[in-house]
């Protein structure tokens, strides 16, 4: 038994240093954690789902708002402009979405609409068309408004209501509207089962990345199924029953795909993506898994190199459209539980995703050993 | 002669080899079909397409709560982009572990009275325990603003409630008053507070035309992989010997890559009569492929031959650099599914920083997107141009390097 365990150690070190041996190989594994720092270092405060020029024509309360704009943390970037033409050319020329232009009397007409309990505009926007990420930033303008127009709002609404009775001093509005706040939050969030909201240093970015990343693994896998199908058809594992192939099949697959793992969790952790440390292991691991029976089935399925290589683009297209790395998406969705990727990075949030990973590596196994028994008996051509 | 003779030779090579090739080409262009469908349906401007939906949960017994559903899902003007949904806990949980909605709100049975008397029981927002994508990230951002328009209404009616009381005022009607002006005239019609002016997108591309582009641009990237089995040397021989008659290493590059671009020039073309001919019965809904036909895509494809001829320069020099099917496939697929990443092919280019946007209009696959781009509004952009032929030229070159190099290697 001890003697066993040696030999298949020894044979998982020679698998490992094979593949090492591979420039590419070595290449790939190295440029996953380099790109990774690379984005990480790219990503600056100027990347955005929209980008909002910003304009104000020197009313304080604009003046207040774009300041307030521009120090805020959001996946809207904001850029301040020194004119409502530049803002508006910015906006032609689509190097900005759409400008925000704050007027110069945004103070008289908050109060004007406050006191006539009228709706009239008081920002101009500038969009080249219409769009829902567009409609939703608007509510984000309007957030900033809203402070200043419900301030009005209140000071007419007391001043009308009670001038005659009371003494209705700027000062002493302010001073109560400041103090008689609410006590507690409007609205907390949370994620599903009452789990804590873990803050990351997403950037919106970032959010495929773990997919692209987990598609690598994938990728590197497949690769070593394929060096050890070219080499299996130049005879180096002729020593070796046909049906015990599958066994240094497994110790590539698996060499590559844990290797090209490590690379892939220092990225997590380069990016700043990551969740518990013992969640990222686990869901990795098991992924790792998925991954071999996975590559394992097409690798013993296709039997010849050259045939795997070129369905290779194929199966990672699909997955790059089914499983949730750019989209979430339903189309196609029984198509979902077929690809290791969807597991792992819902298993990432989702523990009960671990247990599927688990079936899913059974039944991948399973195949490849009732196929391995069927290709086996077929003569194998050599090249 | 002899240039003449390679050339039909590597012609008749491939084109033995063109039924394999076509064989992966195909479910190739029907992914990539697919990816583009599914991209343009999730960011195209149609309501039915791209409302967010958000459940809501709560007492429906309540009458301020139905009322104020019926408020934001009827007379409010996020129901132009948000669709409430109002249902139980069991069905939200269900919808958003399913992904039918992007998050619930749970609304605690007091709240409407809790927020009434200034002592907040907060509602809470239930996001999926799922990979965050683009809509969970702005529905959080609106989120977090809708607390905002609730804090300030609270505080006018706190800070009235304050005054009246300190001097020794009769309430009345008044805090309710002002709630209802605050939202009558404020908050509820708070679309026309802006006063909007639409440039209009004639001098630029509409999203899905810009999506439309992208993947036209992916699938040359992939095409690289779909020729493997022709571009792959696995037995430099043939290259051997003509090298040693005296046809050098630039003849043979330049006879190859000919071919290469040749066939894939000649299926593009193919494929764009039968997209115009789709186009033209088929309303894709996309501005600039209202009135397109055959001709005009045919006409398309032969402008922007400079990307074409960029995008094969790359690929075989790539498949000049690396020995082996294995690499040489997976240089391939990588270099296609990251250069489609960051030229933007998935996600619109303005969502990266502009140094890195920077950077990408220097790479053939950004320089050629610009290109192609600039093709479908009828412009010719020569900088833009000058880089595609650039780059063409140094692959070229470092491919005959690679090629003589390793040639002269042999020889010795």
């Amino acid at each position: 038994m001890k003697r066993k365990v040696r030999d298949i150690l020894i044979w998982l070190f020679m698998s490992c240093k094979r593949l090492l041996c591979k420039r590419t190989f070595v290449i790939m594994l190295a440029i996953i954690p380099v790109c990774a720092l690379l984005l990480k270092l790219s990503i600056t405060d100027d990347s955005g789902v929209l980008h909002i020029g910003l304009y104000s024509e020197g009313s304080d309360i604009g003046e207040e708002i774009v300041n307030d704009l521009l120090k805020r943390d959001s996946i809207v970037d904001f850029t301040n402009y020194t004119s409502e033409k530049e803002a508006r050319n910015a906006v032609m020329a689509d190097k900005i979405q759409g400008a925000w232009i704050f007027p110069a009397d945004l103070g008289e007409r908050i109060d004007t609409n406050a006191k006539n309990g009228s709706v009239k505009p008081l920002v101009k926007v500038i969009e080249r068309e219409e769009t829902i990420p567009l409609k939703l930033s608007h509510e984000l303008l309007y957030g900033c408004l809203h402070p200043y127009v419900a301030y009005s709002n209140y000071e007419h609404f007391t001043e009308e209501r009670y001038g005659d009775m009371a003494t209705v001093d700027k000062n002493t509005l302010r001073y109560h509207y400041e103090t008689a706040a609410p006590v507690g939050e409007v609205l907390v969030m949370k994620v599903i089962g009452n789990q804590e909201i873990i803050e990351t240093t997403d950037n919106f970015l970032t959010f495929p990345l773990r997919g692209i990343l987990s598609l690598l693994v994938m990728l590197c896998a497949l690769a070593s199924v394929m060096y050890f199908l070219s080499d299996r058809a130049s005879g180096k594992f002729d020593r070796l029953p046909a049906s015990k192939h599958i066994l240094p099949e497994v110790g590539s697959c698996l060499c590559a795909s844990l290797m090209s793992a490590f690379a892939v969790l220092v990225s997590v952790y380069i990016i700043g993506v990551q969740r518990s440390v013992l969640s990222e292991l686990a869901a990795m691991f098991l992924y790792v898994i998925c991954v071999c029976g996975f590559c394992l089935v097409f690798g013993t399925f296709f039997g010849k190199a050259e045939r795997l290589g070129t369905f290779i683009p194929f199966i990672m297209i699909i997955m790059i459209v089914q499983c949730p790395v750019f989209l979430n998406t339903d189309a196609l969705r029984p198509l979902w539980f077929l690809f290791p990727p969807s597991y792992y990075l819902y298993a990432v949030y989702d523990k009960s995703y671990m247990g599927y990973m688990i079936i899913y590596s059974v039944i991948c196994f399973a195949l490849v050993f009732v196929l391995n028994i069927i290709t086996s008996r077929r003569p194998r051509a050599k090249s | 002669m002899k240039r003449k003779m390679y050339f039909a030779l590597q012609l008749k090579r491939v084109l033995l080899k063109f039924p394999s090739i076509l064989a992966v080409i195909i479910p190739t262009l029907v992914c990539t079909i697919l990816a583009a469908a599914m991209i343009l349906g999730n960011s195209r401007g149609n309501e039915s397409s791209t409302k967010v939906s958000v459940g809501v949960v709560g007492n429906t017994t309540d009458t301020f709560f139905n009322i104020g559903i019926d408020v934001i899902k009827n007379i409010d003007d996020s129901r132009y982009y948000i669709d409430i949904i109002s249902m139980s806990k069991q069905e939200a949980e269900e919808s958003l572990s399913n992904e039918e909605i992007i998050g619930y709100v749970e609304v605690p049975e007091n709240f409407i009275y809790s927020i009434a008397a200034m002592d907040n029981v907060p509602a809470v927002y239930y996001l999926p325990n799922k990979p965050e994508s683009l809509g969970t990230a702005l529905t959080k951002e609106v989120m977090d603003t809708v607390a905002v328009y609730i804090t300030e209404s609270q505080k006018v009616v706190a800070g009235l409630s304050d005054f009246i009381k300190s001097n020794g005022l009769k309430y009345g009607t008044s805090l309710d008053d002002i709630s209802i002006d605050l939202m009558t005239n404020a908050i509820l019609p708070r679309n026309n507070l802006y006063e909007t002016e639409f440039t209009g997108v004639s001098d630029n591309l509409s999203t899905g035309m810009y999506y439309i582009t992208g993947f036209l641009l992916f699938f040359m990237l992939l095409s690289g992989v779909t020729f493997s089995s022709v571009l792959i040397k696995k037995d430099r021989t043939m290259s051997k010997l003509l090298y040693s008659r005296g046809f050098g290493s630039i003849r043979q590059v330049i006879c190859e890559y000919t071919v290469y671009v040749l066939i894939l020039t000649v299926l593009f073309l193919i494929l764009s009569v039968i997209f115009g001919i789709v186009a033209g019965f088929v309303d894709m809904g996309i501005r600039e492929l209202k009135f397109v036909n055959a001709a005009d895509c045919v006409f398309f494809i032969l402008r922007i031959i400079p990307v074409i001829l960029s995008i094969c320069a790359m690929q075989f020099f790539m498949y000049e650099a690396v020995k082996g099917i294995v690499p040489a496939i997976l240089l391939q697929f990588l270099t296609a599914v990251i250069l489609g990443y960051l030229s933007g092919c998935f996600y619109p280019n303005y969502f990266f920083p502009e140094s890195v946007r920077n950077i990408i209009e220097l790479l053939p696959s950004g320089a050629g997107f610009t290109f192609m781009r600039r093709c479908v509004l009828s412009e010719f952009p020569i900088i833009t141009f000058a880089v595609l032929i650039v780059h063409t030229f140094i692959f070229l070159a470092a491919s005959v390097f690679i090629r003589r190099k390793r040639l002269a290697g042999d020889e010795r």
